[in-house]
Order: structure tokens, then C-alpha cells, then sequence
């Protein structure tokens, strides 16, 4: 029996390992690849490895960085006293898009997903821990999905900021995104209004 | 044409295209399946809190030859949503795991309206529970039981003899529980009379009129069965779940 040569079996394999990408998926993109004009392919080869080279994820607030921080944290006019915890860098740049908020960002890289093997450990959680407990924040704005992992992750994190927080002899000052948001959906999806609405309207937890 | 209305539990989601999602559901009456929720994932999507996990609804499908054949979520009421587990990190870890042996141990389309009604249970029992660990190993042998695959518990799995007050392994290869002079296999680990007991009770919880909701099971009894029931798992089910490694990494954390 007759199968695609190696470099081909190859590169299937690889796109199958993307998100939402199936068998016979990877077969129809690897064969449009393969069909493409190849500096237009070795175009987006380029771009992927450049991404990886030289972009980083920043150490302080878990997005992207080319420099040693990313420019958020680099931005001295932002407020450091507020801290708004998204799950991943797509949360961060809706928020953005809003220019009503002007405080710092954390992102977990996810949400605390047992179901899929990901625990408190596999996130961001450490560095926003010891965030709060250098002291920088008075506020945390956990700006979490309302949905059983975004709800359970930002109740998990509640404890833990709180305990964080005492260990320096401070409180800190909790609260969730309110009203707007749909019961299960997505922070990613939500338009510029609905996401300003929630934030002004953010409630203490 | 649509499917009458059915009850309905999510058990795992995949995101399929921009906007869609494959749900995978528990029925009452119809079993496990894989359905197609449209547009699910756009904003203000009325059927989203039905596919998020732990959601209970009725739902109505509708087969359509798209889709590789899957059925499309036509209709679906939100019933419940489990949501006092979104308070307590262990309590929905536990939860997950629960729901993940149900996916992983049920196969498609076979109706199991008891581990359908034992899931349910022991979901709303996780969130009231004093200690919801009692809840999932209750859950784990129940399920094994319902599954024709109930450990021997009630002598030795090796010579058949009663145990008496010889020190015992659980042993999952030979079936359950052994005298501790046999050896066992290298899973096999040490349990004590108290563990045996506790796990004879909660194998049959009605039986002996256990509230489950309120049963205490100290750490010193709840290792050994944790530990014997996680062997069976793997070895009777073949089953690796993935929820078991966040609920002994929260397990480490130091209490609060
Ligand atoms: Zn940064
Ligand atoms: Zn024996």
C-alpha cells in the first residue's frame, strides 16, 4: 500500500498537533501547503520560527515580551497598584481594546482545568503570588470567564491572593468583572461596551 | 427529525471550527454520545451554559447527515449546574475526575440509567460533602461494580479463603483483596482492616445506610484506599485520568 513520503507524514503530524485539528484536517492543509507557490510557505515557516525566537513570555506578567519585560510592564504610566488577571494573552488584548483600564496585567497562560490536567501548577499562579506579596497591588481584578473553570480558577486564586496578601500583612482588595458578561461566555467574544460595562461594575469576591 | 426531550449530563466539550463545539453527553435513556452545538461559542449564545461541564439540561437532537453523522443539539433547558463546585478547587477536581471515569468507562450509546442516576447523586453530593473524598471513592467502587468489574473485597482473591485478621494486600491484577503471605504483584499495595472495611461499606453505601454527605474518613484510613482504588482504575478500566494528578498535586498543598 502506497502512503504520503516522509516529509509529508511528517508535516501532517505536525499540524495535527494544533488545536482543533483533526486527521483528516492535517491531510487538507498539508496538501494546500504542498500546492502553494513555496516562498509563500517558506514565508510562514519564517514567521513561525521568528515568533518563537523572539518572542518570549515576559517573567513578571506572563505576556509576550521581546525585551527583557514586555512593553506593558516597561510602561511607567500604567497603574501598578492594579493587577488584572486574564487567562490568556487574547483576554489581555480585549480589555486593551477598551482603553478604559490603565492598571497592570497578570496572565495564568489558562485556567485551572482538572478535566484536562491542569492544575494551579501548570499556570502563571506563583509569579502573581509573589506579586501580591511584594506588595505591588491593592487591587486584583480577576478577569476570569464566567464559567466552571474560570469561576473555580478566580475562587482558587481568591484563597491563595488572600493568603499571599496576609504573609506580607496587608490586605488586598479582590474583585470579578460584573455584569454584562453571559453565564458561560467568553470574555474573547464580548464586545468593547459589554467588556468596559464589567469592568467599571467589577464587584468585591 | 428531533429526538424527544432527554436529560442530559456534558461530560467533555471539543471546539470544533470558529464557533462551534462537539459535546460529549451522558443520556439517561440513550447513553453516552457526541452531539454538535452551533455557534455555541459566540456571544450570547442562549444554548452555551448547556455545554459547559457538569451541565445538566433536557435537550432534544436533530440527525442531520453533516457533521459525520453526529446529531446537532437542537433545543436544550438549562436544569442544573452543579455551580456550589466552582467554589472549592478539590471539590470540582473531584467532580472532573467523577465525570471523566463516567466518559472514559461508558461506552457510546449503551444506556446505564443507574451510573447515570449514581453520577448525579454523587455530583450534588460532592458539593455539601464534609469530605468530598468519601464521595469519589464511593463513586469509583460503585461505578466498577455497576461495570461487572467489582473488586473482591469480601475474601481472598487468590485462595478464595475468608481474610480473618491476616494483614492484606489490594491487590488489582488478582482481582481485588489477598492474604499479604501470597506476595502480590508489584501494584499490589497494603491495606488495613479499617481501610477493608471502609471500602466494603462504601461499595454499598444503601446497604448500610451511609450518608455519604457526612461520613468522615480520616487521612490515615483515606491513603491506603485511595491508593488501592486507584489501582483498580488503572487496572480494571485501563484508565489514566488525567483530573487524578490535579487532586494529588492539591493533595501536596499544604492546608490552609
Ligand atoms: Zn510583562
Ligand atoms: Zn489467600
Amino acid at each position: 500500500m502506497a502512503s504520503f513520503p516522509r516529509p509529508v507524514a511528517r508535516l501532517i503530524d505536525q499540524l495535527e498537533r494544533l488545536p482543533g485539528v483533526g486527521p483528516k484536517s492535517a491531510q487538507r492543509l498539508a496538501l494546500w501547503l504542498l500546492r502553494e507557490p513555496p516562498e509563500r510557505v517558506l514565508a510562514l515557516s519564517e514567521s513561525l520560527s521568528d515568533a518563537v525566537e523572539q518572542v518570549h513570555v515576559c517573567p513578571r506578567c506572563g505576556y509576550f515580551a521581546e525585551g527583557e519585560a514586555c512593553a506593558l510592564c516597561d510602561d511607567t504610566r500604567r497603574d501598578e497598584s492594579l493587577v488584572c488577571v486574564v487567562a490568556d494573552a487574547r483576554d489581555l488584548l480585549a480589555i486593551e481594546s477598551t482603553d478604559g483600564f490603565g492598571g497592570r496585567y497578570h496572565v495564568l497562560g489558562g485556567v485551572i482545568s482538572p478535566a484536562d490536567g491542569v492544575g494551579p501548577d501548570d499556570l502563571n499562579v506563583a509569579s502573581l503570588l509573589a506579586r501580591v506579596e511584594a506588595g505591588d497591588a491593592d487591587e486584583v481584578i480577576l478577569a476570569l470567564n464566567p464559567t466552571p473553570e474560570g469561576d473555580t480558577t478566580a475562587n482558587y486564586l481568591a484563597r491563595v491572593l488572600r493568603q499571599a496578601a496576609q504573609r506580607r500583612g496587608a490586605a488586598v482588595r479582590l474583585t470579578r468583572p460584573a455584569l454584562g458578561l453571559p453565564v458561560g461566555g467568553d470574555l474573547n467574544y464580548a464586545d468593547r461596551t459589554t467588556i468596559e460595562r464589567a469592568m467599571e461594575g467589577r464587584r468585591e469576591i | 427529525m428531533p429526538t424527544s426531550n432527554q436529560l442530559a449530563l456534558c461530560l467533555r466539550r471539543r471546539e470544533q471550527g470558529e464557533s462551534d463545539l462537539i459535546v460529549t453527553l451522558l443520556t439517561r435513556e440513550a447513553g453516552k454520545l457526541a452531539a454538535v452545538a452551533r455557534g455555541v461559542r459566540k456571544p450570547k449564545s442562549r444554548q452555551a451554559p448547556v455545554c459547559q461541564l457538569f451541565a445538566l439540561s433536557r435537550v432534544q437532537l436533530a440527525t442531520r447527515g453533516d457533521h459525520g453523522g453526529l446529531p446537532v443539539l437542537a433545543q436544550a433547558q438549562l436544569e442544573e449546574t452543579f455551580y456550589d463546585l466552582r467554589a472549592d478547587l478539590d471539590r470540582s477536581a473531584r467532580a472532573a475526575y467523577l465525570v471523566e471515569l463516567a466518559d472514559l468507562a461508558i461506552p457510546d450509546h449503551e444506556p446505564q440509567p443507574t451510573l447515570f442516576d449514581l453520577l448525579l447523586a454523587s455530583l450534588a453530593a460532592l458539593t455539601t460533602a464534609l469530605e468530598p473524598r468519601v464521595v469519589m471513592h464511593s463513586f469509583e467502587l460503585q461505578l466498577l461494580a455497576e461495570l461487572g468489574l467489582e473488586p473482591v473485597l469480601d475474601r481472598c482473591a487468590h485462595c478464595a479463603l475468608p481474610l480473618g485478621d491476616e494483614a492484606a494486600l489490594f491487590d488489582a491484577p488478582a482481582g481485588g483483596l489477598i492474604h499479604a503471605r501470597h506476595g502480590g504483584s508489584a501494584q499490589a499495595t497494603s491495606v488495613s482492616p479499617e481501610a477493608v472495611r471502609a471500602m466494603r461499606r462504601l461499595l454499598r453505601p444503601d446497604a448500610y445506610e451511609l450518608d455519604l454527605t457526612t461520613l468522615r474518613m480520616p487521612p490515615m484510613l483515606a491513603r491506603p484506599v485511595a491508593a488501592a482504588l486507584r489501582s483498580a482504575v488503572r487496572c480494571f478500566l485501563d484508565a489514566e485520568p488525567r483530573a487524578l494528578a490535579i487532586i494529588e498535586q492539591l493533595a501536596d498543598e499544604p492546608e490552609p
